[in-house]
């Protein structure tokens, strides 16, 4: 589906809630978070991590720029550190 | 069962502001041989996502009715965008599925339609206001005349014959579709 935003020139926003890296407790969820910003930048995605809850705002407001002003392809990842550590045990 | 480029045709004559996304391969290649327009979003890869780019084009301009022109093939690779489309219940969305029951491009494997894979079925288990099998040409009218009522999302599985036809290439440039497209959205009306 990515094919779309190069050959046509589509401005696309993706904000990533990312799983498998900072205190991860299921071994499934690794594989696939450890490339997912890799792979975002093999299809074509700028990719921009956000660590802290105060910088989300400015940076999905600086990718929306980028995007939408340049017909590019962004890619917001929200890391698991920000989302916070889960509680895997009650 | 229909002959699909005589469907094609008849289901796009006189379109009106009608916008048309097509569905990689056959379906591409049936619109463009029913008259080149400017208002023809030709998809030529992105297999499952026509009826979400289809969606998409809906909410952005629910004023204009929008045609979803596709293959089994490519619809069944998209089955999920259905439950979406139920959700979101876009009234001048419609879903055109041209069922030859094989996978066209790759040489012709029977596709799950083939095998009885009821897709009026999942349309209508997925919320659409109207889905219909439709193997007659004597229903083409009432079918045109569905695409523009407004009262969608409509479902249509055409049951065509699933003949090799001659090819008929629109222009491949991505960028150069999307751009014609937008002017003339821009411009018409």
């Amino acid at each position: 589906m990515f094919s779309l935003l190069r050959t046509c020139g589509f401005p696309c926003v993706i904000l990533v809630t990312m799983r498998g890296e900072f205190a991860e407790f299921n071994p499934w969820q690794v594989p696939m978070g450890s490339i997912t910003e890799t792979s975002l930048k093999l299809c074509g995605f700028l990719t921009y991590r956000v660590d802290a809850a105060e910088e989300v705002d400015e940076i999905v407001d600086a990718g929306c720029d980028m995007a939408f002003s340049g017909n590019l392809a962004v890619a917001i990842l929200l890391s698991q550190r920000l989302i916070g550590r889960k509680v895997w045990s009650r | 069962m229909l002959e699909r480029r005589q469907f094609v045709t008849r289901l796009l004559a006189n379109r009106e502001d009608l916008l048309v996304v097509t569905g990689l391969g056959s379906p591409t290649y049936d619109v463009a041989a029913s008259g080149e327009h400017p208002l023809n979003f030709y998809l030529w890869g992105a297999m499952g996502g026509a009826a979400m780019v289809g969606l998409g084009l809906a909410l952005a301009q629910p004023n204009r009715p929008v045609a979803v022109i596709t293959g089994d093939g490519e619809a069944l690779m998209g089955l999920g965008s259905l439950a979406t489309i139920g959700v979101k219940q876009p009234k001048n969305l419609s879903i055109v599925v041209l069922d030859n029951g094989h996978y066209g491009e790759t040489g012709m494997q029977p596709s799950h339609t083939k095998a009885g894979v009821d897709l009026v079925a999942v349309a209508t288990a997925c919320l659409f206001q109207h889905a219909a099998l439709v193997a007659d040409l004597k229903r083409v009218d009432d079918t045109r005349a569905l695409l523009h009522s407004g009262r969608g999302p409509n479902f249509i599985q055409a049951t065509v014959k699933a003949d090799d036809l001659p090819r008929v290439l629109p222009n491949r440039d991505g960028h150069a579709i999307k751009d014609r497209f937008m002017q003339a959205l821009r411009t018409e009306r």
